[in-house]
């Protein structure tokens, strides 16, 4: 078992090599959390996870742009996949599972792959339905995963009047599933007009949404490991 | 003798006074096929009944400029792309689109054939629609046909996620990739623009002030927009840039591009737009379309209108009246009317 200051050294690699994009920075700083039996959940939200959080800020901040952010996320998948195999099966009291895709007559899933990343990184169930997505396969995959969220992204102010359309056909058949939705034309407005549950700004406001939940996730762990 | 829309719009794009505010869409395809009650599909072989969609919306809307082939961009990419298996997917809602990437090295840029872009069917019978409005309507509108700007246009043949990528890990590929599509674009319209059509209408949404730093967008989307416009000028054409996103950190870019006008994204501050482009070059802005367009009332949509102009185009120098970006099918036309009206009624 590394002690804390080796211990501090490695989560320490896996949040730079996120921040700096650096891939085998994040695969070799989890191949020695492994090796030197480092918690592998604690390696992810502690050392890619708070990397992560640090490059949400800089997007805020307008110092990181998109391809600076997938080049991150890179980063944080190269270490996610060594880590993950060696996670405890995460109870966060939630069981978190999830329908995501950008719909219909909308290529753009960057932003949508972006929110995914996080909902991988926190153990949710993710069914990424990809892009382009017809309005009911949104409904039977809701459906036929039970799953308790639906994540709906569209990028155009074209593509966008689809979502209306998705979320009744889901609420009428499931009231009880949640709805959050995305993008850059969508608004609370209209998340609240066609009776989404949630919204996310726009694709910066949709990973920051994200590693909010992330972030709350991460509390409701700290919270429980402090009561054992 | 009052200015026709040509006219005026023209007039805009010089920097010199008009008598009403100069007012228009940008691209309006969807609308227009939604209203007409037509597809995608149909429009994509059938020229005579894109020629008359064209004409019917462009007498209803009352739009400076008459766009031909909003929505058909993807073609451009398609036409040679086909050889490598790219197909065409049509839908329910949305554009057409692509349905493979095909270009990720310099040796992929080396097997595209630009002579491809004159074989596809549907990219010659949007050309042709466009030279059939132009001489039935362009005297009165300016008539332009639309591409993705050179950019997006690269992206689309790479994959977006891998292109964005690329501006850092393969920065050479990216611009030999952007000039490309230049010289692509710059031999699509070439015949147009003998054939007497005026305008190339440029849209660059990968370009986006939300997605690309200032300074990639200055390395890799501003030199090919120069090298499109540098040519649209030596024929006498102009050139309609629209880029998404909020671009108020790099509003010293737009004037860099050389592009006749420049239409802001509705997160722009259009009031800090007017101050770095005043007497440098035309710009538009920037009503929410969907925000104001789609979801207030025929009064609020004129409030903001003017609220715009005020702010914007009051001193009549090459402002134009536009929505933020393209607008949703599902926008009443009382608001669209109404959006127009502002512009339209406008007295200096």
């Amino acid at each position: 078992m590394a002690d804390e200051a080796r211990k501090k050294e490695i989560l320490e690699k896996l949040r730079n090599g996120v921040i700096q994009y650096d891939e085998d920075a994040c695969r070799e700083g989890a191949n020695e959390a492994v090796a030197e039996g480092l918690d592998a959940n604690e390696a992810i939200f502690d050392g890619l996870v708070s990397g992560m959080e640090e490059v949400g800020r800089l997007f805020e901040a307008q110092e990181y742009f998109v391809p600076e952010i997938l080049m991150c996320a890179d980063a944080l998948y190269a270490g996610l996949d060594i880590l993950k195999p060696h996670c405890k099966q995460m109870d966060l009291g939630v069981k978190g599972s999830v329908v995501i895709g950008t719909v219909e007559g909308d290529v753009h899933d960057i932003g949508k792959n972006l929110v995914k990343m996080m909902f991988d990184v926190a153990g949710f169930h993710v069914y990424d339905l990809g892009r382009d997505v017809p309005l009911d396969k949104f409904v039977d995959e809701q459906l036929k995963t039970d799953s308790e969220l639906v994540c709906l992204s569209a990028m155009m102010t074209t593509s966008m009047v689809g979502m209306p359309k998705v979320i009744e056909k889901i609420k009428a058949k499931n009231p009880n599933c949640m709805i959050m939705i995305g993008g850059a034309p969508t608004s609370k407005d209209l998340a609240d007009k066609w009776g989404a549950d949630g919204y996310a700004e726009d694709a910066s406001n949709a990973l920051k949404e994200a590693i909010k939940m992330v972030a709350f996730l991460k509390k409701l762990r700290d919270e429980k490991a402090a009561k054992k | 003798m009052a200015m026709t829309p040509r006219e005026t719009v023209l007039k805009a794009f010089a920097m010199e006074k008009t008598e009403r505010v100069p007012v228009t869409l940008f691209g309006g395809g969807m609308w227009s096929i939604k209203d007409y009650g037509t597809t995608f599909e149909e429009l994509a072989n059938n020229v005579d009944k894109n020629v008359e969609m064209c004409i019917a919306e462009a007498e209803k809307i009352r739009s400076d400029i008459v766009y031909v082939g909003s929505g058909f961009n993807n073609f451009h990419a398609i036409a040679l792309g086909r050889k490598m298996g790219v197909g065409v997917k049509f839908r329910e809602i949305g554009a057409p689109d692509m349905t493979a990437h095909v270009v990720s090295s310099e040796e992929d840029i080396a097997k595209l054939d630009m002579e491809d872009i004159f074989k596809d069917p549907v990219v010659l019978n949007v050309m042709e629609a466009t030279r059939k409005v132009k001489q039935k309507i362009g005297d009165k509108y300016l008539v332009t046909m639309t591409c993705w700007g050179p950019f997006t246009l690269a992206a689309r043949f790479v994959g977006e996620e891998a292109f964005m990528k690329a501006t850092f890990k393969k920065p050479a590929f990216v611009e030999k990739m952007v000039d490309f599509c230049a010289d692509l674009l710059i031999k699509l319209y070439e015949p147009l623009v003998k054939d007497g059509v005026e305008a190339l209408s440029i849209a660059d949404p990968t370009a986006s002030g939300d997605l690309i730093n200032p300074k990639q967008m200055s390395r890799f989307a501003v030199p090919p927009l120069k090298k499109m416009s540098d040519w649209a000028k030596s024929k006498g054409a102009y050139t309609i840039l629209h880029i998404c996103g909020n671009t108020s950190d790099r509003l010293e870019l737009f004037p860099e591009t050389g592009c006749s006008t420049i239409f802001f994204d509705q997160k722009v501050d259009i009031a800090k737009a007017r101050e770095a482009l005043s007497g440098k070059m035309s710009f538009g802005g920037n009503v929410a379309p969907v925000h104001v367009l789609l979801n207030k009332t025929a009064a609020e949509v004129e409030a903001a209108c003017r609220e715009v102009i005020e702010i914007a185009g009051k001193d009549n120098k090459g402002f134009i009246l536009v929505p933020g970006c393209d607008i949703p099918p599902t926008i009443s036309f009382e608001n669209l009317k109404m959006f127009h009206d502002v512009a339209l009624n406008w007295k200096f």
